[in-house]
């Protein structure tokens, strides 16, 4: 293996290269990583650990803790539990994602780059979402879903449609959806960011000589823009599949998980267990289990990516 | 060797910028040393709220009076701070005065040493002012824990505009509170708004119908004993809860709100009643307020019609508390605080008319008192027997199924049978 050369400048003609040791090329390694490798492990790692430690204990954070061994799962997975009914939840959260965000998605960024000529104000437009803040976000949509004087019911109201009026945030066929919409909303520049990106990183030429060959936008995105943009759809089906789990705040504070917890998610199942029935066992049980799933998301995803990479 | 000098180079900036860190922190805190901070953990949050804005005067009153204190403040919402406090106790990380609840939700942290024991600092002049139970609620195994804030009542508040307007009187009984909805419900106007979000509200309208039918201490019995629960009146009260939620008696938004919405709404005249705790007379009286002036309150809620009401008897106590964390570095700096401000809390309460207080003190002003006050103040005066809400004398555990369970029937979605059998394993549990 060459050494690595840590001058930028070896590379300009007429310097000489000064090869490092194997010995030297580790230790650089070494401390250079030491810093992350170390807040990684203190903060990602340990407490992983420290979930499965807690697990096994039933405590309410405060007396002494007794050992349960693995009741603690039992318990979340009995049928009916709650848990199961938050797992469902995610599901469905995820499936809306990649089944419904992630094509409208994909459609805007592809319209953005090559269909319009407003390009740079409708990419600033989708983009706005992003960066408000949550609690901001949450209120914008709970004023609109208000009841008596939210945007929602005062336009079926004068459209005449008072019969579809409901309490979106509370009732039980629309709650879910009230909580998920917002974050769908969002969220959506942040994709469209990654994909459209990905989309003007396509050479022009392979583009024009589509376009002379007679390719409509269409078969445009489907022979070749799509194909050339995999990696950044498997980003964004990895934050959306992981993000699934671990969605939480936007659900909390529109919804708080309910009503009977019809929109609760893992997290806010966890967040219940631990910091209002003050179950640290149960609720460190459900983190885990959490984290497991990301785990599982993400290499699933690798994995059929992979496969589809060789396909073509 | 370059590079290694390169990395050696680096290596020795970090330790420049940390020492120069280091250093930094370690002047400041030479400066500070002779200033004693105090972390104080809160349930303030509305400035518009006289109860709320009182607190705040009164930290600044203390760091006035004491140059040598810096107070560091936080102020959460109910179910916001009580996550906080149980999170911080868990790291044994409690500030040094902080609010609290007393019974149940504090009952672990006294028992466990993470809050001061204030018998040594109680004096006999301060024990004279404290009206008689006042210190019962943050008293674990005999030792007193928690100065009281001031006394929580449940009440439902009349807004007579509205009954004036639509010629209506003052509901008294259960089937008058339903049919008075109804005409306000045909006039466009929302009856009546409570803070359905939140833990408990709906659950404690249970428990406070179930104190009408089966009184104060049948209703403390069943926090703890599942048997009790069999008791037919306890299925008339879920029975109640469900006809409300079907008549359409509580608002539209009542699920939308926690009780400061509640209370908030209220003020602004559209909605006819409202069913939150005594704390608010200050908010529904102040200067922001559209029915200033205009109110008419019940304590607990209206009669049962057709059965034996127990009307002295009532959900009410002094669960705030103000405690002081064992860990902290200035004990007596916090017991002067942590008195300062339950007595100057307390006055300013009962001086504004804001809440019912813990203290009998004669010299206090009550001139600028409140009809609405002064009236809840003789109501309170009537109650012989108590009882503290479920919220604080139940295990903590079971606190959001209950309340979930509670909302569901009021939603109609479960069955008071389903309602009472569902109560009864949680309580097992």
């Amino acid at each position: 293996m060459q050494g690595i050369s840590l001058h930028a400048a070896d590379h300009y003609e007429g310097q000489k290269e000064i090869p490092m040791s194997k010995k030297q090329d580790n230790a650089a390694i070494f401390i250079f990583s030491f810093p992350a490798l170390l807040i990684f492990t203190g903060i990602g790692v340990f407490t992983i650990f420290a979930s499965l430690y807690y697990s096994t204990l039933e405590w309410n954070g405060i007396l002494e803790p007794v050992f349960v061994g693995m009741d603690n799962y039992a318990k979340i997975f009995e049928p009916g539990s709650i848990f199961l009914t938050s797992l469902v939840n995610s599901l469905k959260l995820a499936g809306i994602s990649l089944f419904i965000q992630l094509p409208v998605v994909l459609f805007i960024s592809i319209i953005i780059s090559y269909g319009t000529r407003a390009e740079k104000f409708f990419r600033t437009v989708y983009f706005i979402p992003v960066i408000m803040m949550t609690a901001i976000t949450a209120q914008l949509w709970l004023k609109m879903y208000d009841p008596v004087h939210g945007l929602f019911n005062q336009l079926l109201g004068s459209l005449g449609l008072e019969s579809l009026q409901r309490n979106w945030t509370v009732d039980y066929d629309t709650a879910l959806a009230s909580a998920i919409v917002p974050g769908f909303w969002q969220w959506m520049g942040y994709y469209m960011l990654i994909l459209y990106t990905g989309i003007k990183s396509i050479s022009q030429d392979l583009i024009e000589a589509a376009k002379i060959d007679g390719a409509g936008l269409f078969r445009q995105s489907i022979q070749i823009i799509i194909p050339m943009i995999l990696p950044a759809i498997k980003i964004c089906v990895t934050i959306m599949l992981v993000g699934s789990m671990k969605a939480f705040d936007l659900i909390y504070l529109i919804t708080k998980g309910g009503p009977m917890h019809v929109s609760e998610v893992p997290t806010i199942t966890m967040f219940i267990e631990i910091f209002d029935k003050y179950k640290y066992g149960t609720g460190s049980a459900i983190a885990l289990l959490i984290v497991i799933s990301c785990f599982v998301y993400t290499i699933s995803i690798n994995s059929i990516f992979k496969r589809i990479d060789k396909t073509q | 060797m370059k590079g290694l000098n390169r990395i050696g180079l680096l290596l020795l900036l970090l330790v420049f910028t940390a020492g120069a860190v280091f250093a930094g922190g370690s002047q400041e805190q030479a400066e500070e040393d002779d200033q004693i901070v105090l972390e104080v953990w809160h349930g303030a949050t509305n400035r518009d709220d006289p109860a709320h804005a009182a607190l705040f005067k009164v930290l600044e009153d203390f760091e006035a009076m004491n140059p040598n204190v810096t107070i560091v403040e936080s102020g959460q919402t109910t179910d916001n701070l009580k996550t906080k406090i149980r999170a911080a106790a868990a790291a044994n990380e409690l500030p040094d005065v902080f609010f609290t609840w007393g019974y149940r939700f504090s009952e672990d942290m006294g028992k466990t040493g993470l809050l001061l024991d204030i018998s040594p600092y109680l004096d006999a002049e301060l024990t004279a002012k404290l009206k008689p139970g006042a210190l019962d609620a943050a008293t674990y195994n005999g030792k007193p824990y928690g100065l009281p804030d001031n006394g929580w009542i449940e009440m439902i508040y009349f807004n007579t505009i509205l009954f004036d307007k639509y010629g209506l009187e003052i509901p008294t009984t259960i089937d008058e509170l339903i049919a008075v909805s109804k005409v306000f419900r045909e006039n466009g106007v929302q009856p009546l708004v409570v803070g359905g979000k939140q833990n408990n509200t709906i659950l404690s309208i249970w428990e406070r119908l179930s104190c009408k039918l089966v009184g104060a201490e049948m209703l403390n019995a069943s926090y703890t004993d599942a048997s009790v629960l069999d008791d037919p009146r306890f299925l008339q009260a879920a029975e109640i809860i469900y006809r409300l939620g079907e008549e359409k008696v509580f608002a539209d938004t009542c699920y939308n709100f926690v009780n400061p919405d509640a209370a908030n709404a209220f003020t602004t005249g559209t909605y006819a009643m409202a069913g939150v705790n005594a704390g608010f007379v200050g908010l529904f009286e102040g200067p922001k307020s559209k029915i200033a002036g205009h109110i008419e309150a019940v304590p607990n809620i209206v009669n049962i019609d057709g059965v034996e009401n127990y009307e002295k008897d009532n959900v009410m106590g002094f669960p705030g508390q103000w405690v002081i964390g064992s860990r902290t570095e200035a004990p007596d700096e916090a017991f002067a605080l942590m008195s300062y401000i339950s007595q100057s809390l307390s006055k300013n309460f009962f001086e504004d008319g804001t809440h019912q207080i813990a203290y009998s003190v004669p010299e206090w002003d009550a001139s600028n008192q409140s009809k609405l006050y002064k009236s809840i103040d003789e109501m309170s005066k009537s109650f012989n027997k108590l009882v503290m809400a479920g919220g604080e004398s139940r295990s903590q555990s079971i606190g959001p199924d209950l309340s979930n369970i509670a909302i569901a029937l009021s939603m109609n979605k479960i069955t008071p049978e389903e309602f009472i059998a569902q109560m009864k394993e949680l309580t097992d549990q």
